[in-house]
């Protein structure tokens, strides 16, 4: 009789995964204890009343683990078709679940950092920012509904999509190049959203003023007759420039406090 | 709001956000910390226009921050439920509260990485337990021996900042010559720069370059709020996205 992972056993597994999975991070193992907890439901499942083969699993799934939650979710679901195919005697060796694994994580981290911190997290906390600093509540309840929205969508998405079709997810998800047209496609939004940022967040203006005879002289009007936000924009193309010549962050926040206090007592910026 | 109350919720939150609660919800309360913690905070202390300006001044300094690899330069719940609290106790214009919030958060790396240092202690004991195949067990060293650690090193001391610290944090705000409390708030206004910054190197590609300069233009010259912007930007992604080649190779 083949063995199926019961429908109740994956949803905790799927659950677990993307509220506890990195509950216990640490060093040494980052989300390993988080993947074998999500596992542990699945495995249950799969040996009732097998403790040596439910061991096994257990140590098997608690090793180095590291991803991003909600796009590497479709690895548990892979993990969990390939433990099921384990367990009906198909030949699916632990060390191939571990390097499957290892290999998955790192580009799915890659996908899932850059589309749920550089785009999503930036485009809603563009919007809560503006709403919250016109007084509105309402932008950070937003926030807080969309951001959620996003990673339980997310999640169980590639966590299902994972599950049903085994190994080939990824490469499926990869092939024709579909992905990258979409993270091109979600990159030309942040991009925009980006680009209005720097005059909306960025506020720094010159108070400098200055008198000859009758001719009165406001350097930030005569800026902003220029180009509106003119400082803002030549503050983050110069960091910008710093940041890929190598300058790591924490020296140029060094330099920028620094900046800021010889600039803010000499009252050339405000 | 009683001083004792505030301080115990306080704490209860950056202890919660940083470490308890359900990785999906900690995309926002974690992430978003500052601009949630002006919603909270504000409540709390019956000022919610201040308390919303002040968290979404903070939040805009951190909007590029990323965290890559699970390593933050700034613990975000300390710096946002602790620092808007505090901006909020000391009565600081919400352009000060960056300067008051990036310290903290600066020290709240340090209990982050006492709970990613310790937390190998339960990990171990775990593995004990799947060689048993213990489940119960197993699950509880993940749910709740995980909790020890962050809530000695983020609890305690943040509750200890509002109860014990507020009251001299208040006064030496108000002592602060007008000079220093410009320059603060400079650094405040200047810092977003460098998280956009970091923001544009993780973006940046020539083929989407020409949507930055198109953004800027709307918001700076025309005005447009961030979600008009968001909505063109969507309108333009998916033009974007048509007109690609298959394969979505541009020519850099």
């Amino acid at each position: 009789m083949t063995k199926t992972i019961s429908k109740k056993a994956l949803r905790q597994t799927w659950f677990a995964w993307q509220s506890w999975g990195q509950i216990c991070y640490n060093y040494e193992r980052m989300m390993g204890l988080g993947f074998a907890h999500a596992m542990s439901y699945t495995l249950a499942d799969l040996y009732p009343d097998d403790d040596e083969a439910l061991a096994a699993g257990l140590t098997r799934e608690l090793t180095y683990f590291n991803t991003e939650n909600t796009w590497g979710a479709m690895i548990p679901g892979i993990v969990a078709s390939l433990e099921e195919q384990k367990a009906n005697g198909q030949p699916v060796s632990g060390d191939m679940i571990n390097n499957l694994k290892a290999a998955l994580m790192g580009p799915l981290a890659g996908i899932g950092d850059t589309i749920t911190q550089s785009l999503v997290k930036v485009i809603l906390l563009g919007i809560g920012i503006d709403m919250a600093k016109s007084g509105s509540a309402l932008g950070p309840i937003l926030f807080i509904l969309l951001f959620c929205a996003y990673a339980l969508v997310v999640g169980h998405t590639t966590f299902y999509a994972g599950y049903r079709l085994g190994k080939t997810a990824v490469t499926n998800l990869l092939a024709g190049g579909r992905i990258a047209r979409v993270t091109e496609a979600i990159g030309a939004l942040g991009m925009m959203v980006l680009g209005a940022l720097i005059p909306t967040t960025i506020t720094v203006t010159t108070p400098l003023k200055a008198t000859f005879g009758q001719l009165k002289l406001e350097p930030q009007k005569i800026l902003d007759s220029v180009v509106p936000s003119l400082l803002p924009l030549i503050a983050f193309v110069i960091l910008y420039l710093l940041l890929k010549k190598g300058v790591r962050p924490t020296r140029l926040m060094a330099g920028l406090i620094a900046f800021a206090v010889v600039a803010g007592l000499l009252g050339v910026l405000a | 709001m009683n001083t004792l109350l505030f301080a115990l919720i306080i704490a209860a939150l950056c202890w919660l956000t940083s470490s308890a609660i359900p990785m999906w919800s900690r995309w926002a309360f974690y992430f978003g910390a500052p601009l949630v913690a002006g919603l909270i905070d504000g409540l709390l202390l019956g000022e919610l226009t201040y308390g919303l300006q002040v968290g979404a001044t903070i939040q805009a300094a951190y909007i590029g921050l990323l965290a890559i690899g699970g390593s933050l330069p700034n613990e975000m719940a300390i710096a946002g439920y602790l620092g808007v609290a505090m901006t909020m106790l000391s009565h600081s214009d919400p352009a000060t509260g960056l300067a008051i919030a990036t310290p903290l958060g600066l020290l709240g790396v340090l209990c982050l990485n006492a709970k990613m240092a310790l937390n190998p202690i339960w990990v171990h004991k775990a593995d004990t337990y799947a060689a048993a195949g213990d489940i119960r067990r197993l699950r509880r060293m993940n749910l709740f021996a995980s909790q020890i650690v962050p809530f000695i090193t983020y609890f305690i001391p943040a509750f200890l900042c509002v109860y014990f610290g507020g009251h001299y944090f208040t006064a030496f705000m108000a002592a602060l010559p007008a000079q220093i409390t410009a320059v603060l708030t400079l650094i405040g206004k200047l810092m977003p720069a460098l998280g956009l910054a970091m923001l544009m190197q993780a973006l940046a590609k020539r083929s989407t370059l020409p949507f930055l300069l198109i953004g800027f233009v709307l918001a700076a010259y025309l005005k447009l709020n961030i979600t008009a912007v968001a909505i063109v930007g969507t309108g333009c992604a998916l033009l974007h996205y048509y007109y690609m080649p298959m394969g979505g190779k541009q020519h850099d």
